[in-house]
Parts: C-alpha cells; sequence; structure tokens
C-alpha cells in the first residue's frame, strides 16, 4: 500500500494498523516549513539520538534553504551515527517501526524516511550458566544476535568467516544467522542448512531450541544431532572444523550442525589441559554415560535375577536392607528416580533464591528421611545419587538419559539383563541409524575412523592435533 | 555423499561375523560323531577350504556384473524363475532367522531361566528387530561393528579367566580318525554358514572387495572357532562334553577377583548378536522377496515375516528333544547345500545354456 501525501493521513494509518497501541509514540513538527510526522514505538528507539542526532537537525533552519526541495536536503543531510533510507510501502514502513526504526513522513511527499535508530534494553555479557569451564573464556553468548557476531568476529578474524541473514517466524520475524568458515564447510552442507532454514515453517520463533527440531535428521531419534553451546569459543573451534553455526536472535545459544554422539562428551577445557588427564576425563564422561543411563536397571536385573553376578557378602548386604522396604526394588528405584527428577525440575524453575531450601528439602526428605522411616534401601539410594551425579557430568545430554534410564530401569526389573540388552540394542540402533548432513552420528566408533581418533576420542598432544586438524567433510559416508 | 545406503565390506562381514558367532554360542551338538572331539582343534582347515569352494558359486554370480545380484541371471532366464528363486532364497533365510531365535529361546530357558515361558521376550527381541531391519542395513552395519568389540571384550575374559585351567590331557590327538571325519565335520560347519547365501543379494550394497571379505571372513571365523572349541575341550573336558551348551560352560568358570559369576553378564551380551542376527535375516529374507515381487514399503514385509518366524519357532521351541529331533532330519544342511552350493550352480548353468542358445540362435539369424 502506498503512502499517502498527507502526513496526517499517514499517521493515522499506521496508528492503525498498530491498533494505537499505546507505546507508538508520534511527534509532529515542520521541517523548511513543511509539515512532519515521525513515528516510532516506545522503548525500541534510542531516545538520545532520536532527539540529539534527528530530530535537532530537522528543525534547526539553518540547515535548511526554503527555496530547494526539503526532500532531497534531508537526503544530503549527516545524521550523526544514523543511517538513512526511503520506503514508499505503508506496510513496510509499519514492519520498521516494528523492528526499532523511526520513520519520517513529510507532506506531499510520495516516500518516508526510516532512520536506524534501534536502541532498546539488553543484557550485557556474562559467564556462561550452563558451559563452565576451567581455563577457557568467560564470555557467553548474549541475547542481541550483533553482539554475538562480534563476540565470534573476535575469535575468528578472517575474511572466510560468513554470515548469512535470515528471517524465520511469520510472526515474531526473528533474525537468524547461519554462519561458517568458507574454505572449511562443505558447500553441499551449507546448502541443505540453508534450504532447511528457508523452508521453517514456524510462526514464532522465540529461541533457538524452536528450530533445533527442524534442523535434526530424525525426529524420532533420542538423540539431537543439533549441538546447542553458549560459549563464542567453543562455536568458533566448531566453526574451524568446518561445521555450521547458526545465531538465533534473542537467545544466548546457538546451533551447532551437524553434532555428533562424541561431540556431547567434549568440552574446551580438553584443550587446555595436559592431553594424558583430557583423555582420561573423556572416557571419564563416556563411562558417566553408561552410569547414568544403564546403573540402575543393571542394579535392579542384578538384584532381581542374576544376584549371582554381585560377591555374596555384598548381596547380603543390599538383601538385609532390601527386607527392611515395603515396596519392590524397581517400584524404588523408579520412584526414587521420579524424586530426583521433581527435585531437578523444581531447582530450575524455583527462583534462586528459594533453590537452595528446595535442594536441603529434596536432599533430606529423599536422603535421609525416606530411609530412616524405612521406605527406601540405603544402597538403592547410592545408586540414585551416583546416577545423579554422573548425569551432570554430562548434562547436555540430561533429555535423553533421563528417558533411557527410566526405560531400562523397568524393563531391567522386569526382565533382567535380556531385556535390558533389547532395550540397549535398540538404543545403539538408534545412535548408530543418524546421518546428520551425510556425517554418521555414531562416527567415529563406527563406522571407525581411525584419523578421528586422537581428537574425537581420545585427545592427543595439541602440538601433533594442529598438524591433523580433522574437519567434519571428511567424516561423510 | 561418497555411498548412500551402501556400507563398506568391514561393516558387511562385521554383521556376517556376529551372525556366525550367535550361532557357535548356541550352538547345540546333537550328532557327537559329527563333531568329534579330536577334530575340533583342526576344524579351521577344512572349514576355510571347504568354505572357499562353497562361496565360489555365488562369487562367480555377484561378479558377472550388472546389478551383482543372483537376480541378474535369473531375470535372464524368466521372471518365473526369478519369482521361485526369490521365495526358495526368502524362505530360507527366514528358516535360518526361525531356527536361530529358537536356540537363542532353548539356550535361555535351559541355562538361563530354566522353565520359564520365554515367548513375550521373543515377541520384544522380534519388534527390536523389525526396527532395526526398518532402520536400514547401515544401521546394521554400525551396530555390528561396535557389537564385535564387545564380543571381543567378553571372549577375551573369558579366555583369560579360564586359560589357567587348560589341561592338554583333556584334549584328543588331532587326526585320531583320519582325515575323512574331519573333513565330515568342515563339511557339516560349511553347510551351517548360510550367511554366504547373503552375499548373492548384498553385493550391489557393499562397497569393496567382496571376494577378499569372503577369505578374511572365513579364514578369522575358521581359527576363532577351533581356537574356543580347544579351549572348551581344555578347560572343561569330559564336563563339558556333557553340556549341551559347551561355551556357556566355559563363561560359567569364568571369574574375577571377588565377582565369580559373570556369566549372565557375558551372555546378556549374545542377545544383542541374536538381535543383529534376527534383524539381518529378516532384512535378508526381505531383499530376495523384493528381487522377485514389486514391494511398496518395506515394513509390512518385515511385520509379515517376523509373524512367519514367530509361527515357526513356536512350533520348534516345544522342547529341546523335539529341536534337535526336526534338526536331526538334516534339514538344516539339506536347506543350506541347497541355497549356497546347487540352485547358484543350476542358476549359473541356466544361464550359460540360455547364452549360448542366444548366441546360436542370433549367428543362425546373421
Amino acid at each position: 500500500m502506498d503512502i499517502y501525501e498527507s502526513t496526517e493521513k499517514n499517521a493515522e494509518k499506521i496508528s492503525e494498523m498498530f491498533s494505537n497501541s499505546f507505546d507508538l509514540t508520534l511527534r509532529e513538527f515542520s521541517v523548511n516549513g513543511k509539515k512532519a510526522a515521525a513515528v516510532s514505538l516506545d522503548g525500541m528507539v534510542d531516545e538520545m539520538k532520536v532527539t540529539e542526532s534527528i530530530i535537532k537537525p530537522l528543525t534547526d533552519k539553518a540547515n535548511f534553504n526554503i527555496f530547494n526541495s526539503t526532500f532531497e536536503q534531508i537526503k544530503k543531510t549527516a545524521f550523526k551515527g544514523v543511517s538513512i533510507n526511503e520506503e514508499n510501502d505503508l506496510e513496510k514502513l509499519a514492519q520498521s517501526v516494528s523492528d526499532g526504526n523511526l520513520i519520517l513522513f513529510l507532506e506531499d511527499c510520495d516516500s518516508a524516511f526510516v532512520f536506524s535508530v534501534q536502541g532498546f534494553p539488553k543484557r550485557g555479557i556474562d559467564v556462561p550458566q550452563s558451559e563452565q569451564n576451567e581455563r577457557g573464556s568467560s564470555e557467553s553468548f548474549t541475547d542481541n544476535f550483533k553482539d554475538n557476531v562480534s563476540l565470534l568476529r573476535r575469535r575468528l578474524r578472517t575474511p572466510k568467516l560468513i554470515f548469512v541473514q535470515k528471517e524465520i517466524g511469520t510472526i515474531s520475524r526473528t533474525n537468524v544467522l547461519f554462519c561458517y568458515l568458507d574454505d572449511r564447510a562443505d558447500k553441499e552442507m551449507v546448502k541443505k542448512i540453508e534450504k532447511r532454514l528457508e523452508k521453517t515453517d514456524i510462526d514464532t520463533l522465540l529461541g533457538s531450541g524452536y528450530l533445533a527440531p527442524f534442523l535434526d535428521n530424525r525426529s524420532t531419534s533420542l538423540f539431537s544431532d543439533t549441538g546447542f553451546t553458549e560459549r563464542p569459543d567453543m562455536l568458533a573451534a566448531k566453526l574451524t572444523e568446518g561445521r555450521i553455526g547458526i545465531i538465533v536472535d534473542g537467545t544466548p545459544f546457538a546451533l551447532i550442525v551437524p553434532y555428533l554422539f562424541i561431540d556431547y562428551f567434549h568440552s574446551l577445557d580438553d584443550y587446555m589441559t595436559n592431553s594424558l588427564y583430557a583423555t582420561f576425563i573423556r572416557f571419564l564422561r563416556i563411562a558417566c554415560f553408561f552410569i547414568s543411563t544403564a546403573l540402575p536397571g543393571f542394579f535392579v536385573a542384578i538384584c532381581v535375577f542374576h544376584p549371582e553376578v554381585l560377591p555374596s557378602s555384598i548381596m547380603l548386604d543390599i538383601a538385609t536392607a532390601e527386607a527392611k522396604t515395603p515396596f519392590s526394588l524397581t517400584f524404588e528405584a523408579v520412584a526414587i528416580h521420579l524424586i530426583y527428577e521433581i527435585v531437578r525440575e523444581a531447582g530450575l524453575r524455583m527462583p534462586v533464591a528459594i533453590g537452595h531450601a528446595v535442594s536441603i528439602v529434596g536432599a533430606l526428605v529423599v536422603g535421609d528421611a525416606a530411609v530412616t522411616a524405612g521406605f527406601i534401601a540405603a544402597p538403592m539410594l547410592m545408586v540414585v545419587a551416583l546416577t545423579a551425579i554422573s548425569t551432570a557430568v554430562i548434562s547436555k545430554l540430561n533429555d535423553s538419559v533421563a528417558l533411557i534410564r527410566f526405560v531400562l530401569t523397568i524393563i531391567g526389573g522386569l526382565t533382567g539383563f535380556f531385556g535390558l540388552f533389547v532395550c540397549i540394542g535398540l538404543l545403539l540402533a538408534d545412535i548408530c541409524s543418524v546421518n546428520p548432513y551425510g556425517v554418521p552420528f555414531s562416527t567415529p566408533f563406527s563406522p571407525f575412523v581411525k584419523k578421528s581418533w586422537p581428537d574425537a576420542v581420545y585427545k592427543r598432544n595439541s602440538r601433533i592435533l594442529a598438524r591433523n586438524r580433522e574437519r567434519i567433510k571428511e567424516l561423510e559416508f | 555423499m561418497k555411498g548412500k545406503g551402501k556400507i563398506s565390506t568391514f561393516q558387511f562381514f562385521s554383521i556376517l561375523f556376529v551372525c556366525r558367532m550367535i550361532a557357535f554360542f548356541t550352538f547345540i551338538i546333537t550328532d557327537r560323531s559329527e563333531f568329534s572331539p579330536e577334530n575340533r582343534s583342526m576344524l579351521f582347515l577344512p572349514y576355510i577350504v571347504l568354505g572357499l569352494l562353497a562361496s565360489v558359486p555365488a562369487l562367480i554370480i555377484i561378479g558377472k556384473k550388472e546389478n551383482g545380484t543372483v537376480f541378474d541371471l535369473t531375470n535372464r532366464l524368466s521372471p518365473k524363475v526369478t519369482k521361485l528363486v526369490s521365495v526358495i532364497f526368502a524362505a530360507a533365510a527366514l528358516w535360518s532367522a526361525a531356527v536361530s531365535i529358537t536356540r537363542f529361546d532353548l539356550f535361555m530357558s535351559t541355562v538361563m531361566y530354566p522353565e520359564t515361558e520365554l515367548f513375550a521376550f521373543i515377541l520384544l527381541m522380534l519388534a527390536a528387530a523389525i526396527l532395526i531391519a526398518h532402520s536400514g542395513l547401515e544401521t546394521a552395519g554400525r551396530m555390528s561393528v561396535i557389537i564385535i568389540s564387545t564380543i571381543g571384550v567378553s571372549l577375551a575374559f573369558v579366555v583369560i579367566t579360564t586359560v589357567n585351567h587348560f589341561k592338554y590331557t583333556n584334549l584328543s590327538p588331532p587326526l585320531l580318525n583320519g582325515v575323512l571325519p574331519l573333513i565330515k565335520s568342515g563339511f557339516s560347519s560349511v553347510t551351517r554358514t548360510s550367511e554366504l547365501a547373503a552375499l548373492l543379494v548384498f553385493a550391489p550394497k557393499v562397497n569393496g572387495s567382496i571376494k577378499k571379505g569372503v577369505a578374511v571372513w572365513l579364514l578369522l571365523l575358521g581359527i576363532i572357532i577351533s581356537a574356543l572349541f580347544t579351549l572348551i575341550l581344555g578347560v572343561t573336558g569330559e564336563y563339558g562334553e556333557r553340556q549341551m551348551f559347551q561355551l556357556y560352560a566355559l563363561t560359567v568358570l569364568s571369574k574375577i577377583g571377588v565377582i565369580e559369576r559373570l556369566d549372565a553378564l557375558i551372555c546378556a551380551i549374545w542377545v544383542l548378536c541374536s538381535l543383529t542376527r534376527l534383524a539381518f535375516y529378516l532384512y535378508t529374507s526381505e531383499l530376495f522377496f523384493e528381487g522377485g515381487f514389486k514391494i511398496k514399503s518395506r515394513t509390512p514385509v518385515f511385520i509379515a515375516f517376523s509373524f512367519i518366524i514367530l509361527a515357526a519357532y513356536t512350533c520348534l521351541s516345544r522342547s529341546v528333544t523335539f529341536f534337535s529331533k526336526v534338526l536331526s532330519f538334516g534339514i538344516n544342511e539339506t536347506v543350506f547345500t541347497l541355497i549356497i552350493i546347487i540352485l547358484p550352480i543350476i542358476i549359473l548353468i541356466a544361464d550359460r545354456i540360455k547364452q549360448r542358445y542366444n548366441k546360436s540362435a542370433s549367428k543362425s539369424l546373421i
């Protein structure tokens, strides 16, 4: 819809489009003797910039000559630190206002000016909350995507770092950037991801988590092949491996694609510590995955079906402890895990101030009172505690691990080792069946890629690794 | 994508290896004269030689490049032959799956969960196998590589923890009764290697040299099986000879420190092998069936075939005695001799005759 020549009518139309929203600000004044109207959204523009860089020069008669066209003179005026565009479509102008721009209508003109004066409140750069690091950077991504771009640019100072901007969400129209290193990323993979982003049919994109299912290659899989990170250094490291990063405006978590199963066990600290220690820690994390998923299931299966596996002295202790509780072992295991999940969820959702209280109550009720009251046995509590601590080591896998653990515990209690191993077989099949963007999710274990092992599975000396840096496109099958 | 939908030779033979190993783990020696103790340590020799000979017809067929399957040749003969061959091979694969699952059921209900009805568990396994088969050959291939390492670790554990009980006096002198019984044992083992038939249909799905793969696979199988047989015999002696599942008898003896019984855990790992074998045979039977008949979707075929396997299993698993009796008629040997040796040779000869006939017909036309 083209704009009108009357500023009042234009302003009226824009107000209608915003349903006379309370935050729509209309400033009427004259420029070089002509009526003008500036429209913006309160809180979305930098008021100081609007006053000092736009209104002040426009209302200063010294800047204009009444014999020349006002429109042309505005075009030539230098507005300090503000970029200026022209637009004659009212709907697009309304959209610009939503984006945090200021639009200026001028009487008898068939175009309006769009001033880029965005200035909304934003969070500063903080310490990463979910990816603690001992020796790495203390900067995390922020909610503002432009800040995130600069955080990344500071780490990869090369013109090969490409950012492509997309707009996703029919209502939210969220800015989404996908970035890659031009000389490292596989062009075919870049195209595929770009296509996926273009095809994303969603009305509101409020966080990167909304986007992940659209990028995942198998919706039924328990594991996501799209990774998250809130660390710019981690994303930079992944980009150098030829992966693709996706930054969503309004969220401090960037996405990494493709993300392999082994990536869940990596930390940036691995590259900043002694390689032998890093290898030990990596294997410990992998062991923690097995403990957190299968330990309760195995414990229940052993106690119920295969007591001969444990030495008789230990088995007798367990049996004595269990004899005092009213519930079956399987029920006990499932119930304690449910309580653990409730406490965990409460800890996450509760205000920080009372979060500690919840933890203390949870620990006391579950840990002490329940054992003393004879509802649960101490060995089972120990197993659950170990499982919970192990889950914290691989926190990125928490969602999948929680589900798997419940299934394995129930199956272990019902069928023993054999049912348990059928489920493990299915889990293995799930891990082996996904090929995110042509790279097998189970690489480098199977297919076995020897070249990847020194970096992906164990950690070789950084001096050697620097020479043989592996790229994701080399893992395509 | 370097080869989408294809797997490497290593992955393919890993599947076959896992399939063969579980058959060995749950193997019931029904005829003692067939696998007499003095022949077991030398079994690898006839097994490798006869195995290579038995694989020749299949290797010739897949070497005649078009798609590299048996159906290239049968299609040239007649569509009816293709359909007949596809049904025979699919049925043989289903039979093999049914025998395998029955063996596993008998193993579990005899030594692990005595007198327990395992029907529900078998149903669970079949459902899991359908899911794996549905995921495709790549999934099975990748799984097998991981499973092999698991089996490797568990077998290494068994070997390390039992080898100190090894007594040379338990062994019988090799070739005590001459070469013929050894060759007979080798032949019996080869006819049980039904996986060789899979070569006839899997060649287009495998990247790399199948001929080399077959040779290495047979060599490793022969050596590992012979070594394990020798170890079982040397460690368990007469006691092991009286056991129905001999490798299990060995695992019972393995212990480490305070943990004295890990047989349940080791045998549970065999569930993974059994699952892979079941999924692979489901996939193979479907692939053979697809060669002769047009199929829109694989999943309904997998489900239908699973019901056939379940029906056969229900009949076969009534008791160990019944199962042994069925096998004592030589059904297994007959079926596998037919599909590995006789049928491929017949197809090759028929194709040769047809080609000659076509050549002479075209010459007479000129």
